[in-house]
């Protein structure tokens, strides 16, 4: 069997675990003294095994993430560019994802002309987002994060954003919605990791399933019943939707084999299963990319129980309807729940109560009876 | 060609699909389908048709012209940049 799906080899690397913000539920949970960036070193190791491990047909794409990775600088990603550049004519793809407080011109110049997509993170509308997305300091970020956004917009550039649903935005789906439709920014709406910053403040932050689920039905209302702007998206429940009308999952949660398609480096080179395993994941560490080849990355024990996950081998997943749509969920939100990679999704209650209701809404729509 | 696919068990004309996220969406999810269809990982059934450059055909017949190889293989592929490149030349203007 392949090791990599037909997609290729996502790579989350993190560019820095140092923030100009400090939003209260960031992966990365660091004291803002510690400045490091990727060195010259791992940020080589890291393309360059990535590609050659790739082999000849799969184009491995890089997703630049952090901390804050433009705390790295212009240079950071020129460096990326010119290593990127020796692996032609392997197609080269990279996003970015940034807080947005720190474009300028300049960057923004050097990401269209090397075709650098740019993915922002927003929680709602300002009184909103500045209830978790804040500076050191506690003042909200919003205003210089849609400054970073107009500076986008006036270069022609695709906007996308991430909202992170909860416990202070969960109960205002709507004003969201309106305002990423008013603003034409497609958005996806996550539910809270438990991970880094979110694990101290997780009893403020925190969502149910049920409360995940119902914000996700009315999120799949509003879209669904909307059609003023087809182009303005909301990726979370289109892709529920394509999920469970065709039975093909996309999507890193509810893909099979998500191990097949992700890695995550570490700034220092560690190399995790995903984005949402770091240092406070210690065990899963799968070896370090100065140190190691993927090969050895790929082989190692960890990893290969990561790639065993499937829902059949999940025993609260076997007789779900729903197996070969989500197929088990994400497994560090599995993990988020009681440390056992091998159990459903913390999240699968409002899964299921969102796939009930989308299979109900199309069946009445396609006059589908039973 | 008939647009057709199977939804729940039953059989539907895309075309007929009155709410347009719902339509826009399986055109997307289809056409995606047949352009990773050949290497993923996912197995493809032949009863799906799907959007190829434009034009409907049926899983089958793309099989039994392209085999196993994928897209990225075919001289036609190259012309675009990548796929949101092809989808916006073919299908923004019917979608919308």
């Amino acid at each position: 069997m392949e090791r990599i799906n037909q997609r290729g080899l996502g790579i989350i690397s993190k560019v820095t675990e140092s923030c100009n913000l400090a939003c209260k539920y960031c992966y990365a949970e660091h004291d803002n003294k510690i400045k490091s960036i990727m060195s010259d070193e791992t940020l080589e190791n890291t393309i360059t095994k990535c590609y050659e491990f790739s082999g000849e047909r799969k184009d491995p794409h890089f997703i630049w993430h952090g901390g804050e990775p433009l705390l790295g600088g212009l240079e950071f990603f020129k460096n990326v560019i010119k290593i990127q550049d020796k692996f032609k004519p392997h197609k080269i793809s990279n996003v970015i994802q940034t807080n947005a407080t720190l474009i300028n011109d300049e960057i923004l110049d050097f990401f269209i002309q090397n075709n650098i997509h740019v993915g922002t993170s927003i929680d709602g509308p300002e009184e909103i987002h500045n209830l978790t997305r804040i500076y050191w300091g506690s003042t909200g970020a919003f205003k210089d994060v849609m400054g970073g956004v107009e500076k986008m917009r006036k270069k022609g550039m695709d906007i996308g954003a991430i909202v992170v649903l909860n416990k202070k935005n969960v109960n205002h789906i709507s004003e969201i919605y309106e305002f990423f439709k008013r603003e034409n920014i497609g958005f996806k709406a996550n539910p809270l990791i438990k991970c880094g910053r979110a694990i101290k403040n997780y009893e403020d932050l925190s969502i149910t399933p049920k409360e995940y689920g119902k914000a996700l039905i009315k999120l799949f209302d509003l879209w669904y019943n909307d059609f003023d702007n087809m182009n303005f998206s909301c990726d979370t429940v289109e892709e529920l939707l394509g999920n469970i009308t065709t039975a093909h999952p996309r999507g890193c949660d509810f893909s099979e084999g998500c191990q097949g398609s992700y890695i995550s480096v570490s700034p220092n080179g560690e190399v995790y299963p995903c984005g949402r395993f770091g240092s406070d994941t210690p065990d899963y560490c799968l070896g370090n990319i100065n140190k190691n080849s993927l090969d050895d990355i790929f082989e190692e024990k960890t990893k290969k129980k990561l790639l065993e996950r499937t829902a059949d081998a999940i025993e609260g997943c076997r007789p779900c309807e729903y197996k070969q749509i989500c197929n088990g969920g994400c497994m560090h939100n599995a993990y988020m729940k009681n440390g056992n990679i091998m159990d459903k999704d913390f999240y699968c209650a409002g899964y299921k109560m969102v796939l009930n209701h989308i299979k109900s809404v199309v069946k009445k729509d396609l006059g589908i009876t039973g | 060609m008939v647009k057709e696919i199977e939804v729940f068990g039953k059989k539907v004309d895309i075309e007929t699909i009155k709410n347009p996220r719902l339509k826009r969406t399986l055109e997307k999810r289809f056409c995606r389908m047949f352009r990773y269809c050949p290497d993923s990982d996912t197995p493809i059934d032949d009863k799906y048709k799907g959007c190829y450059h434009g034009e409907w055909v049926d899983w089958k017949e793309y099989k039994e012209k392209y085999g196993d190889k994928s897209h990225k293989d075919h001289t036609e592929y190259k012309e675009y940049k990548d796929y949101k490149d092809y989808d916006d030349k073919y299908h923004t203007d019917e979608w919308v």
